[in-house]
């Protein structure tokens, strides 16, 4: 039977593999002197082994028909919108990926007015611009078109 | 203690001078908008505002950090009464209480508890810190590695223990937030791990790394021609440029000596052991005469460089640092430029600093058994 339970563990004992797998690329070192894969491996496989145990338990965690995530969509779209921003905030600039993300989460997702959504997406993007890069000198990427 | 007291009553009489309340008001004013934000904590709001205390004399400018962090600590309180959201770490507890009661419409009493809470345990840790400090210094410089694994351990299992529900959950996030903890830069080893090419994880996932970036960097890539004698291991220079960009130029002339004498020293570094010692532990580079210096017979004879000026605007003057670019690259371009001139014959270069003699001897033992790696 699959329950939640047993799908974090199966999520650990992946991390864990995947950690162990990219920190042995590093010397390993000995207990008197740990190279850099030491303490990752140990705790790759300290992840590895509760992910098993998570596994291996029967008991436990809600069954995977009875899970219920009203707020899904909402997440992925959160998800997607965190993505889209890492990904173009260089080359779009700040103001730019900004005011997409805000256009997509208050307009399509929110529902919002037309006009609250606009001035909202001016006013925060363009107004975070000045107030970090103008006033508090932190730079922000203002991407290929300068924005 | 008496020390201790005197500097306490100096210190509120500074602290309580009007011209210092108002910016200790301001500090705490803006360090409370700040710290609202979800995932901007005192140290990252103190970082972002930083440059509102750059007119300030020193006293005033400190205090109103001090007004900043308290300001972002109560905060992060707002939040996580009003939405359930910690706005940092040390909000988290608050959201069990603070939220149930506005939950049941007694918000305003929950922040009004939360400040006046805050600020007598703020105040009385404080004056406690100051009486207590001495000898707590004194303890804790008693703490080895021994002690402070054990103190982790300890932390540790604390938190998989009071973790709500399984502590085998518990466990699990520890070893997983420790894992996280592994992105970046190796302290003991200076290795990178788990960074895949991206250099603003070399600092680790912190949050302050990422939101804030207050200090500038200068860039330097270096190329070079040399030729190696495959039977003395004897290296001949031939050309070197360099691309350095620090910024705005402020005396060219200034900046082209930087870049060749830092070129001039790193040459001699690469290519001769500068700290050797024989066998019976008697060091053998004890004077000028052994310890390779840099002389002017050591500068490439063609050297090239070329100025990208990118100003900074954190500085009015646009200029960045113009004295690592010309050193740092120094050792890996020769390594890889001697690794390319001997490459038919299979000799791998991995280190710094490579001596002629080694060179030598990693060609004929390449001729004789295949690649070799130095």
């Amino acid at each position: 039977m699959i329950t939640s339970q047993r799908i974090a563990g199966g999520v650990l004992v992946l991390i864990g593999a995947v950690a162990l797998w990219e920190g042995l690329r590093f010397p390993f070192g000995t207990l008197w002197r740990p190279g850099p894969a030491y303490v990752p491996a140990i705790l790759s496989l300290v992840l590895i082994a509760i992910g098993v145990v998570l596994i291996a338990v029967r008991h436990g965690g809600t069954r995977l028909p009875d899970m219920q995530w009203r707020e899904s969509r909402h997440a992925v779209a959160i998800l997607a919108v965190c993505a889209f921003i890492a990904l173009t905030l260089e080359r779009l600039g700040w103001r730019l990926a900004v005011a997409a993300a805000l256009l997509v989460l208050l307009g399509l997702l929110e529902r919002r007015g037309a006009v609250f959504t606009v001035v909202l997406t001016v006013a925060i993007a363009f107004g975070s611009f000045y107030l970090f890069h103008d006033v508090l000198r932190v730079p922000l990427p203002r991407g290929a078109l300068g924005f | 203690m008496a020390e201790t007291i005197q500097n306490l009553y100096m210190g509120f009489a500074i602290a309580l001078s009007p011209g210092v309340l108002v910016y200790a008001f301001l500090g705490c004013l803006v360090g409370t908008l700040v710290g609202v934000l979800p995932g901007v904590g005192p140290l990252a709001g103190i970082s972002l505002l930083l440059p509102l205390t750059f007119g300030l004399d020193a006293t005033r400018a400190l205090v109103m950090l001090a007004g900043i962090y308290y300001g972002a600590m109560y905060g992060g309180s707002t939040t996580s009464i009003l939405m359930r959201i910690p706005g940092e770490a040390a909000s988290v507890m608050t959201c069990i209480d603070g939220y149930a009661m506005a939950r049941k419409g007694r918000a305003g009493p929950a922040l009004a508890i939360c400040a006046v809470g805050s600020y007598v345990a703020g105040t009385v840790s404080v004056v406690a810190l100051m009486l207590l400090a001495p000898p707590l210094a004194e303890f804790a410089l008693r703490f080895g590695p021994p002690e402070y694994f054990a103190l982790l351990l300890l932390g540790l299992l604390v938190l998989a223990y009071m973790s709500p529900g399984s502590m085998l959950n518990g466990l699990a996030m520890a070893a997983l937030g420790l894992l996280l903890g592994m992105v970046g830069i190796d302290q003991m080893s200076g290795f990178l791990r788990y960074a895949y090419g991206v250099p603003e994880l070399a600092d680790g996932l912190g949050v302050v790394a990422f939101t804030v970036q207050q200090s500038t960097y200068a860039n330097g890539t270096h190329a070079v021609v040399l030729e190696v004698d495959p039977e003395t291991g004897a290296l001949r220079i031939l050309r070197w440029v360099v691309a350095h960009d620090c910024g705005h130029v402020l005396h060219p002339g200034l900046v082209d000596g930087q870049v060749h004498g830092g070129v001039v020293q790193g040459i001699p570094d690469a290519l001769n052991v500068q700290l050797a010692y024989d066998a019976a532990g008697q060091r053998l580079t004890g004077t000028l005469m052994e310890y390779a210096l840099a002389t002017a017979s050591d500068a490439p004879p063609v050297f090239e460089i070329r100025h990208l000026e990118s100003p900074t605007p954190l500085n009015p003057l646009g200029a960045k640092g113009a004295g690592e670019g010309g050193i740092m690259p120094v050792h890996p371009v020769l390594a890889q430029a001697v690794e390319d001139a001997l490459a038919p014959f299979g000799v791998v270069v991995t280190r710094v600093p490579f001596t002629r003699a080694e060179l030598c001897d990693m060609v004929r033992r390449a001729r004789f058994e295949g690649p070799q790696a130095l």
